[in-house]
């Protein structure tokens, strides 16, 4: 397993101040990686400077060993990065089909849209059953499911993840886990920011545990969600056995853990 | 009876004209939140072209389109990238009011300096001609206009709805900051919908200049006009702003040749009173951001 995304003491913030201060974070390839924390410790934050929405003030993001700092936002999505974000990103008065096309607008070559189009249908076959409605006149669920359906279009190596379940009722919290694990099988590594952090980590290989802007603990989802003090402080409640609750272990993933 | 259904066919010919004109005005609000108070400019300044094409050159209006698109579209994005994209982010849409007003007389200035401020008109072989269809006075000319609106409105239909291009428009229009995490250049979106936007002025203008007497100073009636059917319509609904043209034009001219043209003028507005006391947001606009 090599990493794909190695970010090194990252200090980022929006002008009053950092809230990033010196992440450090290795992402595996083809893996899924949580980041848990409280509210403000700067999940979100992570994502944006790694899709570029955020520039760090310091320290480095490499990309599949290219550091992608200076690059624009889009040419971070060239490169294969998407970032659904937390709030929804449909366009609400076009039909789901346009969104996902619009999922392709980089990809010049149409050919390779429709077809990139007809395998994320085949994954999301609500995007093909309700292909013709407006994307607003879907469920919260639904349309998370083309959001996730949409990163497809670009063929994506690294899909960043905010928050994917906020919102939503348990049935279809379910069903975008389930995606989110399927998109996961198809090779793509997934870089997950969920305050649901419960079923985040079930559904994760990997657990980051981010606090005050730093990275204070990584292990697998397994063993953060067997993890006592985790589970009081992020948990809400007692560890819960990893069978239990269908927890991804991968047993030869490097789990040190890294106050 | 009779002056009624007149008023009708009136009404609904020169809706089309007035649909086309305020569907590029209506874009430009959906795409970059800016009042463009030049589009009236624009269009008086393509009726200007046309003219120009016509006296210098005998090209016909209709066949001048081609040509005064390019250039209006030319002219909208120029005035997009040098006045427009400047402006800071957060008083974009106060400020832009100031901006295109500006811009307004800037373009009444050069048209006054150069074909001074007397009224022309394009007085092509065709401009008095008339049908009878059932005991009703149809003009050659407005008929022509609403064929016009009607195909540049389908093709700014199509353009929309059917390309890559189209789809960026309506994505930045609905959710900027998620069409820019898919790759969308607003910048160059805004640059390009202005142009576009403009460019409806050519067609329009055309048209504007083969209907009725214009000078430099004919934009002041004109974007008021315009501005009362983008409301009416909805801000930033090209099909509202296409009803509102019609209901607005029809209803004005049916009461124009059945009560007094003298009331004409007022019923636009009042119309538009009344639609924004139940509907704030216009005929089809949204609470909020506006969807193409």
């Amino acid at each position: 397993m090599s990493a794909i995304l190695d970010i090194g003491g990252v200090f980022a913030g929006y002008g009053a101040g950092d809230i990033l201060k010196g992440v450090d974070l290795t992402v595996e390839r083809g893996t899924i990686t949580c980041l848990i924390g409280p509210n403000g410790a700067g999940k979100s934050t992570v994502l944006k400077t790694v899709s570029g929405l955020l520039r760090p003030s310091r320290g480095s993001v490499v990309f599949d060993g290219t550091e992608i700092n200076r690059l624009t936002p889009k040419a971070r999505l060239r490169l294969g990065i998407v970032h659904v974000p937390q709030e929804r990103s449909l366009f609400p008065a076009m039909t789901v089909r346009d969104n996902l096309l619009m999922g392709g607008y980089l990809v010049k070559d149409s050919a390779v849209v429709y077809a990139r189009m007809e395998e994320a249908m085949k994954a999301f076959p609500i995007c093909r059953s309700r292909a013709a409605e407006h994307a607003g006149s879907l469920s919260g669920g639904e349309q998370k499911q083309v959001e996730l359906a949409r990163t497809l279009i670009l063929d994506p190596t690294l899909i960043l993840l905010d928050e994917p379940s906020i919102g939503l009722d348990p049935k279809s919290r379910q069903i975008v886990f389930e995606s989110i694990r399927s998109l996961s099988a198809s090779g793509r590594t997934i870089l997950l920011v969920e305050q649901n952090a419960r079923s985040g980590l079930a559904v994760s290989d990997f657990g980051a545990v981010l606090e005050s802007g730093r990275v204070r603990l990584v292990a697998t989802g397994a063993r953060l969600l067997e993890d006592p003090e985790v589970a009081r402080l992020y948990l809400g409640g007692g560890a819960v056995p990893a069978v239990a609750s269908g927890t991804r272990h991968t047993e030869t993933a490097s789990t040190e853990e890294d106050y | 009876m009779h002056a009624l259904v007149q008023g009708v066919i009136l009404g609904v010919l020169t809706g089309g004209v007035y649909a086309l004109m305020a569907s590029g005005q209506t874009l430009i609000f959906g795409i970059m939140k800016v009042v463009n108070l030049a589009q009236g400019a624009m269009v008086v300044m393509s009726a200007y072209l046309s003219y120009q094409l016509f006296v210098s050159f005998g090209v016909d209006p209709f066949l001048a389109i081609p040509v005064t698109t390019v250039v209006m579209f030319g002219v909208g994005v120029g005035v997009q990238l040098v006045f427009l994209r400047p402006l800071r982010r957060d008083d974009k849409s106060e400020l832009s009011l100031l901006v295109t007003f500006a811009v307004a007389l800037l373009i009444e200035g050069l048209l006054s300096i150069t074909f001074k401020t007397t009224y022309r008109s394009i007085n092509t072989s065709y401009a008095n001609s008339s049908w009878t269809v059932g005991g009703y006075q149809i003009t050659v000319v407005r008929v022509y206009a609403f064929a016009l609106s009607l195909v540049s409105l389908g093709l700014l239909f199509l353009l929309l709805n059917r390309t890559r291009f189209g789809r960026a428009v309506r994505a930045t229009v609905q959710n900027p900051d998620s069409a820019r995490l898919l790759g969308v250049e607003s910048e160059k979106v805004a640059a390009l919908g202005f142009g576009l936007g403009a460019a409806t002025a050519a067609a329009a203008g055309s048209v504007y200049g083969l209907l009725y007497p214009f000078y430099s100073g004919s934009h002041y009636d004109l974007i008021s006009r315009l501005l009362s059917i983008v409301v009416l319509g909805g801000l930033g609904s090209v099909g509202g702003a296409v009803v509102a043209a019609v209901i607005v034009s029809t209803s004005s001219a049916v009461v124009a040749s059945t009560v007094s043209p003298a009331w004409s003028e007022m019923t636009f507005f009042v119309i538009l009173l009344l639609v924004l006391l139940v509907r704030p947001q216009g005929l089809f606009g949204k609470v909020g951001r506006g969807a193409l």
